[in-house]
């Protein structure tokens, strides 16, 4: 080969160089492709996948309101009865445990679960998360770091704590579980579940190798917003005696219930409320029965009894029909149709003033003030006195009772609703009639939550609200005096407190057939409802028993709940006597 | 006649006067230089001082958090045992140990008597 030819095919032949920079705009372009595929076609799914490395996703759970009662001889302090409480779950994972056995043993006593139950759980085969125990406490949970256990962690959780334990419990309802949701149920919490709960947040952050928020990180925080904490007109003192005092009594008869409602007649602010038998809240997961969580004082409705007298006679002295004075002749016994309407003695008492219709609670007396006035304006009064509609108190499940029959307005309906049989009712309506009463005339809105705190501490404070006027002033005043009598002279003795003058009515209701019509027999619900001092009514109360076993009449079950309570106001209070005491 | 045309026809003074202009603005661009990378160098340490300093500050930060949520967690604490301490139940209790009865009767006095006496 010539050399000239051998430079021409040394010139055409690809140098290594050209070979090498081929090569790596090879690599390059493959690099491109490959770079192009992850970041623009495979984007979204890996983006997600980075995400969960250094992205810290969360939702921040907002702390739930509390719920405070005052108490009148220090109205500034509050007092919880419901607060959160932080607690600790103990899990375990399984996957890291080695030695099963012997951490099922370390762990049976201080967490005080059988044995097996522990080693059935941290054995189970592709788990990493197998919940131990809830609501640990924080000695256990150190006494168990102590032990330095591979594989077993702990996690804060936030649970409702009572101080009080039952205290108030069919006021305040618990929270539950509804699926993985947490849940107000019955009574405040389910009623203002929305303004406890608050709202929850998110927060989107980048984090470090170590898990900790970066700085400078990109960031996106919408924060919780804690719930409404909620300030009570239920009086400390009062609530805790008056339960107390209910639960006894409730005993003592061996009565199979009762409750108890005490109310500021001029504001309409509840001051006591309470159910027996109660539970507590803390282990509401406990009760044997889901009864046990109704409040017995706003859903439980029944015939009340003789209590109803005072709303019959208030409405026949309203409307000028009868004065304390217009006097009738009890026969012992009413005739209406083909029905005989007897009094609860079966006694016959001759010519009776109005007064004592109340004093001797004669049916035969309560028929004469509600045929003077007539079936169509004793549904109006019994309407105007708020029975038959709810009283739209903050408390989830509230019943509104049964008055229906008195709107076929005939004179039996009428004769047996004088003397509260036929219809049913709330105890909580009774105690806001008997309100009125004591309130010269005017319906008070029953309310229980005094005032609402804001998360940034504004406070909505609730404003008593007037229903109407039932009734007048001067007949209020009159049917007052004409209470008075009921507890000096008359079968309401028991609730009297001396030096002072209570306004009272007894009522010894029938039990209606749970299986067909008439009446038990045997049981009785007893029932006092009441104000004083009567110049000045610093509170209303109703008391009521359930089938007592010990006695039959009201004067005998709840009479006697009813004087102890209003002794202990009045002293509470330091309401002095109106007159001296021998 | 072009720019380019009479450019030769530029006298030696002229060509030396361009030239020491030349220079001069060589030297102020050496200087501006320096002068940039100085200021470079400058935010440079600047900026990292105030990472640097942020970055402390987010520690120092978080530290006083940890503080402040573990101090709240404490506090809580104290108030749920004041709320137990507190709660009626226990204070009848503690009533009961300490032998204390409850007011048996109570005497209201008028706090202005009927008679009143005169200097």
């Amino acid at each position: 080969m010539s050399p000239q030819r051998y430079k021409d095919k040394q010139k055409k032949r690809p140098d290594r160089l050209t070979y090498l920079t081929t090569a790596v705009f090879v690599f390059a372009g493959l690099i491109t492709v490959r770079l192009g595929d992850l970041q623009i076609f495979q984007h979204s799914f890996y983006e997600a996948l980075a995400s969960g490395q250094h992205i810290l996703s969360d939702i921040l759970l907002p702390e739930r309101g509390e719920i405070f009662v005052k108490d009148s001889q220090s109205p500034n302090k509050l007092y919880p009865l419901v607060t959160n409480r932080d607690y600790t779950l103990v899990f375990a994972e399984p996957s890291l445990i080695t030695e099963p056995e012997k951490v099922a043993k370390l762990l049976a006593p201080i967490l005080e679960l059988p044995e097996d139950e522990i080693l059935s759980r941290v054995t189970k085969a592709n788990d990493l998360y197998e919940p131990l125990k809830h609501r640990v406490s924080d000695d256990k949970v150190a006494e168990i770091k102590k032990l330095d256990i591979k594989g077993i962690e702990f996690q804060k959780e936030s649970f409702r704590y009572y101080p009080e334990r039952n205290l108030g419990a069919h006021i305040l309802g618990f929270v539950g579980y509804q699926g993985n949701e947490k849940i107000g149920q019955y009574g405040l919490e389910g009623y203002w579940e929305k303004e406890l709960a608050g709202t929850k947040g998110f927060l989107q952050a980048e984090k470090d190798a170590l898990g900790g928020l970066v700085t400078l990180g990109t960031k996106l925080l919408v924060p919780a917003k804690d719930g409404d904490d909620l300030v009570l007109t239920i009086d400390h003192t009062i609530q805790y005696e008056a339960c107390k005092s209910l639960n006894e009594e409730v005993q003592k008869h061996g009565a199979d219930g009762g409750s108890l409602v005490i109310m500021e007649p001029s504001t309409g602010a509840v001051i006591s409320m309470c159910g027996s038998p109660d539970y507590n809240p803390d282990d509401y997961g406990e009760t044997t029965s889901v009864d046990i969580f109704l409040n017995p004082a706003i859903f439980y409705i029944y015939e009340p009894g003789s209590v109803f007298k005072v709303i019959t006679m208030a409405a026949a002295i309203d409307q000028a029909k009868v004065t304390p004075e217009t006097t009738y002749t009890d026969t012992g016994a009413v005739e209406i149709g083909k029905y005989t309407i007897k009094n609860s003695d079966g006694k016959s008492n001759g010519l009776q003033t109005m007064t004592e219709v109340l004093e001797k609670s004669l049916n035969t007396g309560a028929i004469f003030a509600a045929r003077s006035i007539g079936p169509e304006k004793f549904e109006e009064y019994v309407k105007k006195f708020g029975f038959g509609q709810k009283t739209g108190i903050e408390l989830n499940t509230e019943a509104r009772g049964n008055i229906s029959s008195l709107a076929q307005h005939k004179e039996i309906y009428m004769a047996t609703g004088s003397f509260g049989q036929g219809l049913s009712v709330t105890l909580l309506q009774l105690t806001a009639a008997f309100g009125a009463v004591a309130n010269g005339g005017q319906l008070m809105k029953p309310y229980i939550v005094e005032q609402i705190i804001k998360p940034d501490g504004t406070k909505v404070t609730t404003e008593p609200r007037v229903i109407r006027q039932v009734i007048s002033s001067k007949t209020a005043m009159t049917v007052g005096a004409m209470m008075v009598n009921v507890v000096r002279n008359g079968h309401g003795q028991r609730a009297g407190v001396p030096g002072y003058f209570v306004a009272g009515k007894t009522g010894t209701a029938q039990v209606p057939n749970e299986n067909g019509p008439g009446y038990d027999p045997y049981h009785t619900i007893g029932t006092f409802c009441g104000f004083a001092p009567v110049e000045a009514p610093k509170f209303v109360m109703c008391v009521k028993i359930d089938k007592p076993k010990d006695v039959q009449w009201a004067e005998s079950s709840a009479a006697p709940l009813f004087g102890k309570m209003a002794k202990f106001m009045l002293n509470y209070y330091g309401i002095p006597p109106s007159e001296s005491v021998e | 006649m072009t720019k380019f045309i009479r450019q030769k026809y530029i006298t030696s003074d002229e060509a030396s006067r361009k030239n020491s202009f030349l220079k001069r603005l060589a030297q102020k661009s050496v200087a501006l230089n320096v002068l940039l990378l100085v200021l470079i160098i400058f935010a440079a340490f600047s900026y990292l001082f105030y990472i640097n300093r942020t970055a402390t500050g987010s520690f120092e930060i978080k530290g006083l958090e940890s503080r402040l949520s573990q101090l709240q967690e404490d506090n809580k604490k104290l108030e749920l045992q004041a709320a137990e301490i507190q709660s009626l139940s226990n204070i009848e209790e503690g009533v009961k140990d300490m032998d204390m009865v409850a007011v048996s009767h109570i005497q209201y006095l008028p706090a202005v008597g009927s008679t009143v006496a005169v200097r």
